[in-house]
């Protein structure tokens, strides 16, 4: 390989691959799916509860690996299966005994043992380790026309309701004074939220694929003080880790979907670094985050 | 003139026995009503079915006009990222499809609100960063743009210096004055002897009606379930002693000794 | 076509290499082989041809490799011929047998980019291919190996071994192993399941066992024990996120959800990029159990003393917190130290755990049986005898339904376990009087 002779090279290299290419589109997409909703899901509090549904759908991808389906298709079945399961534990009589953290552990270690089962028994075993930490280089171009027209139809639906979105976040009791019913609201950014996740499973894995969701908007969220320039950050934070995870990848020769994990949890942390420091510097001594 | 609010026999609960019982009031254009009551004794409860949160359990409720919400101040809030301006926008939620964007004429609207409240400076200004009197405001503006002609303030006063707390109220004299009605929840009794009715609530409507009548030594130890103690003023030419209530100690666990 | 063989041999490339997890399938089907013996082809021999199970970089050699498609073809290996004890000590990382080298895990591992060049994956939306069913020599110098334990009556051709009897599995030695194990694991989720259910340490517990995963892979790399280094881990984590979910009711926010990623894609990294961990990810995230050594039933006996005699010395002020932490400080339950206590450990616990049922698996042990008896005791006491009891139950007949389904017995414990909760949970119960 001919070493390559300036930055221009290192920076054009990886991607003169149509596979590359089609990895980093996906991972724009991500990254602007993932900083659009994601301000949402981390102003709304829902980032356990993303991660808890990503990691109860695996069983659902094992089975569309199993059986030779489209991957979107188990996700979508897997979320559905992991939702009313969370839902149901939290009705059972009882359960306020453990928690709704309790009964959220029990269903989601449940479900992925499930996976876990389903993946390692047969004889001839899934690639579990792809549903887990995903496999971004695989994208196809089918994968990336599916994520763009599930990615559209969320930023659409963002946009449409944003007023109400943001009315009902802000004053959940006073919301329905404006007409707004927050339950309507919550089921809203569930569907939305599930939507999202099939769209960056592939490529992140079902382990991997919170961190698209929330790092690039709670970074956004310490540097912005209103919410269309959190949008805009959290994107745009979002596509740096994604593009860095690549080079990343094809540089150290790591794992393209947990490095692009790893940067977004590094932009996060530096975020809060750089917040903690300037409000120290501005002396008001609040703690920031 | 009929009441903008009226409640006859009204029971409210979350799914279970009714929490709030045997309430009957009217709220009048014009009035503002002290609702008076301890902590988990019912006043959220009516304001959340006086928003229609809650359906009534029994008896029978009707409100005429549009209500609008000026809650608590909670810490979500103070986090959020939106602008004065942005928390007033909100009041032209309802007039609107719910995929447009705010016009022109609704941005008009809500600067006049702010305008009217006295915060038409502090339009950009993030809403964590205002202080708490003004965040009330704020939220009134809102309910000014929603054009509500009954506003529901969940104890508005609290956290308030004396300043703020005067100004408020000279906003909520003026509301009144053009035909509002103002419940407003508060744990401040001089302050509810000065409006023109208090509606005391424990679990059940203990007494609704001029203050002067109604918050008698009885009534009061019916609300708050607690003694009351009377101290005397500290400065000595006041018109009637000071009372000092002492809501009840709510503990009801037994603790282990350690 | 070296472009397609690159293709389908980095498809297949995700399907792991040699592991212990594959042993304990084929332990589990020669579980009723009076012997075992394990091909491992390394250069022209006779191999027992069956379905794809890794596949294998012959160190840059072209290697030949003569298939055969049916057992009874097989002629006498000239791998040696071993005991299934010997077996799991084998590959266990000793060297000696490995001559084929673990992969290169630039290529098996999920997404390297270079060795990706070139090819085309249709993931989503067209069927996923399954790897194939059968051997296959690859010209480019790699082959496939198959892992297959076969039994020998004598020097008789081998045949596939009939299913075994009800009992036959408990009278393996690393059956005996595993189930030790998990009795004494079973103490611990008595004791420390109920702590961890009562405090709402639910997810500082599985969060501790994910966090272990990279200190485990670190230390192993580094070269000083692992599971120091997966406790050094899981108490950080612990500690840091426990104590939100001790005193707050909404305590999660991003934070929690971030360092939970933080350590798995950390975690997978070292493990497939880095240090190229003899253990295999996925022994890692989901346990190994019919692999257990001595170690391991050491540190599951120390853990279970541990909160034995934790729950002795500390019982009473953990209740006396858990019930009302405003209350507990105002008289006098001074430091929180009796809490932090409590959050390591969670942690040492959590790591104890993480050779039967694996960093992801956790909570099968430590959270469910305890909240499934949860719902139907009031006291502390009877609570713990009944979570070890049933946690005991669902590791025996966990482990038994692995045998027999040649199924993962970390995975088959957790889903016996859920199953367990279901049905209290959804059974029609009478009130308990709480005497």
């Amino acid at each position: 390989m001919p070493v390559p002779a300036t930055i221009l090279d290192v920076l054009a290299d990886p991607f003169a691959q149509g596979l590359m290419q089609r990895a980093l589109l996906e991972v724009l997409l991500l990254a602007t799916v993932g900083g659009t909703l994601g301000c949402w899901v981390v102003l709304g509090g829902l980032s356990y509860g993303a991660e808890s549904l990503a990691h109860g759908m695996l069983p659902g991808l094992v089975l569309a690996a199993l059986a030779g389906a489209p991957l979107l298709l188990g996700g979508a079945a897997g979320i559905l299966v992991a939702a009313l399961a969370i839902a149901l534990a939290g009705r059972v009589p009882g359960a306020e005994r453990i928690g709704r953290d309790g009964a959220v552990a029990v269903v989601v270690t449940t479900l992925l043992g499930l996976g876990a089962l389903l993946a390692l028994s047969p004889a001839t075993p899934v690639g579990v380790q792809g549903l887990l930490f995903g496999d971004v280089l695989a994208t196809s171009r089918a994968d990336l026309l599916a994520g763009a027209a599930l990615a559209a139809g969320v930023l659409l639906a963002l946009r449409a309701s944003h007023w109400r979105l943001l009315a009902s976040g802000f004053d959940r009791g006073g919301a329905r004074a404006l007409g707004v019913g927050p339950a309507a609201i919550d089921a809203l950014l569930l569907i939305l939220l599930a939507l999202a996740v099939l769209v960056a499973v592939q490529g992140l894995g079902n382990l991997l694929v919170v961190a698209v969701l929330v790092a690039p908007a709670a970074a956004a969220r310490l540097l912005t003080r209103r919410l269309a320039p959190m949008m805009a950050l959290a994107v745009a934070l979002g596509a740096l880790a994604g593009v860095g995870g690549l080079y990343l990848s094809y540089y150290a020769r790591i794992a393209a979907g947990a490095s692009i994990a790893g940067l977004l949890v590094a932009a996060w942390l530096l975020a809060r670094a750089f917040a903690w420091a300037s409000s120290f510097r501005k002396g008001d001594g609040a703690a920031a985050g | 003139m009929s009441a903008l609010v009226s409640a006859d026999a009204l029971a409210v609960g979350y799914g279970g026995a009714p929490v709030l019982r045997d309430v009957g009031f009217a709220l009048q254009a014009g009035e503002r009503i002290g609702v008076l009551g301890p902590n988990g004794g019912g006043k959220t409860t009516l304001f959340r079915a006086l928003l229609g949160e809650l359906r009534p359990a029994g008896g029978s409720l009707e409100v005429r006009a549009r209500c609008a919400s000026v809650p608590q101040t909670e810490r979500s809030r103070l986090d959020f990222p939106v602008s004065a301006l942005d928390v007033a926008l909100m009041g032209t939620i309802p007039g609107r499809a719910w995929w447009r964007r705010p016009s022109r004429a609704d941005r008009t609207a809500a600067r006049a609100a702010l305008a009217r409240v006295g915060l038409a400076d502090r339009a950009e200004r993030t809403y964590g960063e205002l202080s708490g009197g003004q965040r009330q405001r704020v939220l009134i503006a809102r309910a000014l743009v929603q054009d509500a002609r009954v506003l529901l303030l969940d104890e508005p006063f609290s956290g308030l210096d004396a300043a703020s707390g005067a100004r408020l109220e000279a906003l909520l004299l003026e509301l009144a004055g053009e035909g509002r009605g103002v419940l407003i929840a508060t744990h401040d009794l001089e302050q509810a002897r000065r409006w023109d009715r208090v509606l005391c609530l424990n679990g059940r409507q203990i007494a609704f009606g001029d203050p002067a009548k109604a918050l008698s030594h009885d009534v009061l130890a019916a609300t708050y379930g607690g003694a009351i103690v009377r101290l005397p003023p500290a400065d000595p030419d006041p018109t009637a002693p000071y009372e000092v209530i002492l809501p009840p100690h709510h503990h009801h666990h037994d603790h282990e000794a350690t | 076509m070296v472009g397609h063989r690159e293709a389908d041999a980095a498809r297949d490339a995700l399907d792991r290499p040699l592991e212990r997890r594959v042993l304990e399938r084929g332990d589990a089907a020669a579980a009723v082989a009076h012997e075992v013996v394990v091909v491992l082809a390394v250069g022209p021999v006779a191999l027992v041809a069956r379905d794809a199970l890794a596949d294998v970089d012959a160190l840059h050699e072209p290697q030949l490799a003569q298939q055969l498609e049916d057992a009874v073809d097989a002629r006498a290996p000239d791998a040696a011929t071993l005991r299934a004890q010997a077996v799991v000590d084998l590959l266990r990382g000793q060297g000696a047998v490995v001559a084929v080298e673990q992969l290169d895990d630039g290529v098996a591992g999920a997404a390297a980019a270079v060795a990706r060049l070139g090819e085309r994956h249709e993931r989503v939306l067209a069927p996923r291919r399954l790897s194939r069913r059968r051997h296959r020599l690859d010209r480019s110098g790699q082959m496939q190996i198959r892992l297959i334990p076969i039994r020998i009556d004598g020097e008789a051709v081998p045949t596939v071994s009939p299913s075994p009897t009800v009992l036959e599995p408990f009278q393996l030695p690393f059956v005996q192993r595993a189930l030790v194990e998990l009795l004494l694991l079973s103490v611990l989720a008595g004791t420390l399941g109920c702590w961890i259910v009562l405090r709402g340490l639910a997810f500082a517990a599985h969060g501790a066992a994910a966090a272990a995963f990279p200190g485990l892979v670190l230390a192993d790399g580094l070269g000083f024990a692992a599971s120091l280094g997966g406790f050094g881990a899981a108490l950080l984590f612990a500690l840091a996120v426990g104590r939100l979910g001790m005193h707050r009711r909404e305590a999660h926010d991003a934070r929690t959800a971030l360092a939970l990623v933080a350590a798995l894609a950390v975690g997978v990294v070292l493990a497939s990029d880095v240090f190229h961990s003899a253990a295999s990810v996925e022994s890692l995230l989901f346990g190994s159990l019919l692999a257990i050594d001595p170690g391991d039933v050491r540190l599951a006996a120390a853990a279970a003393l541990l909160a034995l005699v934790a729950t002795r010395l500390l019982g009473a002020r953990w209740l006396a917190t858990g019930f009302d932490p405003a209350a507990a400080r105002a008289l006098g339950v001074r430091s929180s130290l009796p809490d932090v206590l409590l959050l390591a450990l969670v942690a040492f616990g959590a790591v104890a755990t993480l050779s039967a049922v694996g960093a992801l698996l956790a909570s099968a042990l430590l959270v469910v049986p305890a909240a499934t008896t949860r719902l139907v005791r009031e006291r502390v006491g009877s609570w713990q005898l009944a979570t070890a009891a049933l946690a005991a139950a669902e590791g025996v007949l966990g482990v038994w339904l692995a045998v027999q389904l040649n199924a993962p017995p970390g995975a088959t414990i957790a889903v016996v376990a859920g199953a367990a909760f279901a049905l209290v949970a959804l059974l029609p119960r009478t009130a308990e009087a709480s005497a």
